[in-house]
């Protein structure tokens, strides 16, 4: 065991500080927003929570509210990418089958794989807790073993959501293998989101929903909701509670009593379903594409398009995508999330009443539409050159390269242009905005769907890592990140060409002025400009990179 | 016997991947496996070598039961997938070590038979280099030596020849025969007639998960009256 754990952190080493420029610059990257990240999301917490708790009869209450609430989001996180990542680090993998063949002991090897999954799922809300226990542990002027201690218990935490994520992949692993992993990742997403749903929306109802017009007994009502717990018997729950009482002085035997019962629980649960697994099926390696199924075949030729090479393209994109669940399989998760986002606009709509609230949620509803439009096209467009593999070889020879960039230009525009739409102009119709906003939104998510679109699928073409069959990690490579600062910049430039317009729109507004239309007919123009003045610039790198590369 | 098959069934749903088929390999003999594709071959070697369950029989290696004894039955054997696995971020030399250090050799044995198999497989310019920037003939060497590193008994191989230049090819031809010289089996599972009949003591042919011949080429020959292997092939699967 020993041994696998010392060369699996080589690897990991050597993927981290692989001494050539591209890593460096990608090292570099990565840290500088890891940072900026931490310290924004502290920063954020900080401001939040000291603003709070000025407000003595509800601040603490809010405060506690707020954090319990994030923890029990973490946790629902937590096992579901624990799901999700165990697919790839125990079914999914070569290695698995490989490390099998050896004598290693079936302990070790779930041990180090259980650790390795625990990472894959916890980083990323890591790396948003840490910041938020501190920012608490800021406002309250706690001490330094309270962020040990913290840090500490959010680790057991991990430890058991993402236990019983493997749990619950090991113990219905019979009828994971009876189905496509693309049908288990939509049912595992389906059921978890029900169930977060059900949790969100059934069970804290009153959260930021006050009436403005609430009279004492609502308040009183209201204030004294605010320190029940939230979920106090799940995980979450517990550690939040624990945190909470650290901040207080107040001792968390019971608390913490209860979260043993979990770690006792959930480990010899956890050691038993993956040995009666291992009992029945051996390895794990391909474990999920047993069956193999007839499928009718979706390449024939379309009456529409005839035999026309880029619709040809665009159709082979969409049959690969719609085949390949470890890619949509994500995009449901973003979706779901995002889902969340818009459900959480609808449900708390009390304070976004006022014109204020108002032009400011319409401005960040536009630039976090943009802002996920960006995202999104970094982790799902950019790797698609790169995935062409070494079919890109036969590509090459057999369809003219234009076309080719053309196709995965088309059909990536009109996906991102609608999700766009979707986003910006759903949200804005349930906020009742006024039609200005909703039209300029429009406008600008269609511009912005351009330039995002070409920006990936160019840089794609410029960096493409086309030995790479993971689109996760072409994403993460180095010509991902350049895609990522390039779409980021683009967004950035063009939201912030459209602040003032905004702002002096809503003066206006306000002030029952007339609003001279030019200001946005300007800052649209601009934008409009930034993105052929990037399209012109992009487009024939590409293409001339795209003619040189070589499988 | 250093491997017994007897009686091995697996089913994939309602479809019979290999059919009650049993087999020996003795002491210093190379049993070479043919078949068409789809005929049951890489779901026997992936049962002896305990990477998968099966429905019915019982597979020994060195008297050890794979399913009860499996890390005693592994721990002689090499084993060679038809697809090989690399660390892509660790160097050849790297690799050859963790497999050595995971059967527990000495750091000297290790170093000579590292120096050994790098000499054998032309890889030493190769060694410190990771294995991400390895040709797929060069991934096959290290993983062919990494099944030699810790001197097995038995040696599983799903299609060695992929991908090697016919130098190395014959290299590893006459290394697994030298092998087997000095008391090692080998149990080769091939679509290369060719080089069954070259180097294979005995043979078994696999089709739609039976086996329909097992036996010495040379006999198989005289009864069915052909002079190579690739007519005796056809002749025994086309009536499957």
């Amino acid at each position: 065991m020993n041994n696998l754990l010392f060369f699996k952190s080589k690897i990991i080493g050597r993927y981290l500080f692989n001494l050539n420029f591209r890593s460096i610059i990608r090292l570099i990257t990565y840290l500088g927003v890891i940072f900026l990240f931490l310290f924004s999301t502290y920063f954020v917490f900080s401001k939040i929570f000291e603003f709070l708790l000025k407000y003595e009869e509800i601040g603490y209450g809010l405060i506690y509210r707020i954090f319990s609430m994030m923890f029990s989001m973490f946790f629902i996180l937590l096992v579901m990418s624990s799901i999700i990542s165990s697919i790839s680090t125990f079914f999914r993998t070569k290695e698995l089958e490989f490390l099998f063949a050896t004598p290693l002991k079936t302990s070790s090897l779930f041990f180090v794989k259980i650790l390795e999954n625990g990472i894959y799922a916890s980083w990323a809300t890591a790396i948003i807790s840490f910041p938020l226990m501190i920012a608490l542990g800021h406002t309250f002027n706690a001490g330094i073993m309270f962020y040990v201690l913290s840090i500490i218990d959010f680790l057991i935490l991990i430890i058991i959501s993402t236990s019983i994520g493997l749990i619950i992949v090991f113990l219905f692993s019979e009828y994971f293998l009876q189905h496509s992993i693309g049908g288990v990742i939509v049912i595992l997403v389906l059921i978890l989101a029900s169930i977060a749903l059900m949790i969100f929306f059934g069970k804290s109802p009153q959260l930021f929903n006050m009436p403005q017009t609430a009279n004492l007994t609502d308040i009183n009502n209201y204030v004294s909701s605010l320190e029940v717990e939230q979920f106090r018997f799940l995980p979450s729950g517990l550690t939040a509670q624990i945190i909470f009482n650290r901040i207080n002085g107040i001792n968390s035997v019971n608390q913490y009593m209860t979260i043993l019962i979990y770690v006792f629980i959930t480990f010899p649960l956890i050691i038993l379903s993956m040995f009666m697994y291992r009992n029945k099926y051996l390895a794990f390696g391909k474990s999920f594409i047993k069956k193999t199924v007839k499928i009718k075949n979706k390449m024939t030729s379309n009456r529409f398009f005839k035999n026309r090479i880029i619709p040809l393209l665009i159709q082979k994109d969409i049959i690969l995508f719609l085949r390949n669940p470890s890619q949509w399989g994500q995009s449901l998760i973003f979706l779901t999330l995002l889902a969340f986002y818009i459900f959480s606009l609808i449900r708390s709509p009390m304070y976004f009443k006022t014109p204020f609230f108002t032009y400011i949620i319409a401005f960040a509803n536009m630039g976090f539409s943009a802002y996920i439009s960006a995202t999104l096209s970094v982790r799902f467009i950019f790797p698609l050159i790169s995935l062409e593999g070494h079919s890109y070889d036969i590509i090459k020879i057999n369809v003219g390269i234009r076309d080719f960039f053309i196709s995965k230009l088309i059909f990536n525009f009109i996906v991102i242009l609608l999700l766009g739409e979707m986003l910006v102009t759903g949200t804005n119709l349930f906020l009742n905005l006024d039609s200005t906003i909703i039209f300029i939104s429009t406008i600008v998510i269609f511009i912005l769907s351009i330039g995002i679109t070409i920006i990936n699928i160019g840089i794609g073409s410029i960096f493409p890592e086309f030995h790479e069959s993971n689109p996760s990690k072409i994403a993460s490579g180095f010509g991902g990140i350049v895609a990522a600062i390039l779409s980021l910049t683009y967004v950035g430039i063009s939201l912030g060409l459209l602040a003032t317009p905004i702002k002096v729109y809503f003066e206006y507004q306000f002030n029952g002025l007339e609003f001279n239309y030019i200001y946005f007919v300007l800052a649209i123009l601009i934008i409009l400009i930034l993105t052929i003045i990037v399209s012109v610039i992009i487009f024939p790198i590409a293409l001339n990179k795209l003619k040189k590369h070589q499988v | 016997m250093i491997l017994i098959v007897d009686g091995l069934t697996k089913k994939y749903g309602d479809v019979i991947a290999v059919n009650n088929i049993s087999f020996n390999i003795e002491q210093g003999k190379i049993f070479g496996f043919i078949g068409p594709n789809g005929a049951g071959k890489t779901t026997t070697i992936k049962s002896i070598a305990g990477l998968i369950s099966f429905d019915e029989g019982n597979i020994t290696v060195n008297d050890c039961n794979i399913i009860k004894e499996s890390e005693k039955a592994k721990s002689v054997m090499g084993y060679i997938p038809d697809t090989p696995f690399l660390y892509d971020k660790l160097t050849g030399k790297e690799f050859l070590y963790f497999i050595a250090r995971i059967f527990k050799m000495t750091k000297n044995h290790i170093e000579k038979n590292i120096d050994k198999y790098a000499s054998l497989f032309e890889f030493e310019d190769y060694m410190d280099l990771k294995t991400e920037d390895y040709s797929h003939g060069m991934k096959q060497r290290i993983i062919i030596a990494s099944a030699f590193i810790h001197d097995p008994k038995l040696i599983l191989i799903d299609e060695p020849m992929v991908g090697l230049d016919p130098k190395i090819a014959k290299i590893v031809k006459d290394t697994l025969r030298k092998y087997a010289n000095n008391g090692g089996s080998v149990f080769l599972s091939t679509h290369t007639l060719s080089l069954a009949e070259e180097i294979c003591d005995e043979i078994g042919i696999m089709n739609k998960g039976n086996i329909v011949y097992k036996g010495n080429i040379d006999n198989l020959k005289d009864k069915l009256k052909k002079d190579n292997l690739e007519e005796l092939f056809l002749e025994i699967t086309k009536n499957e």
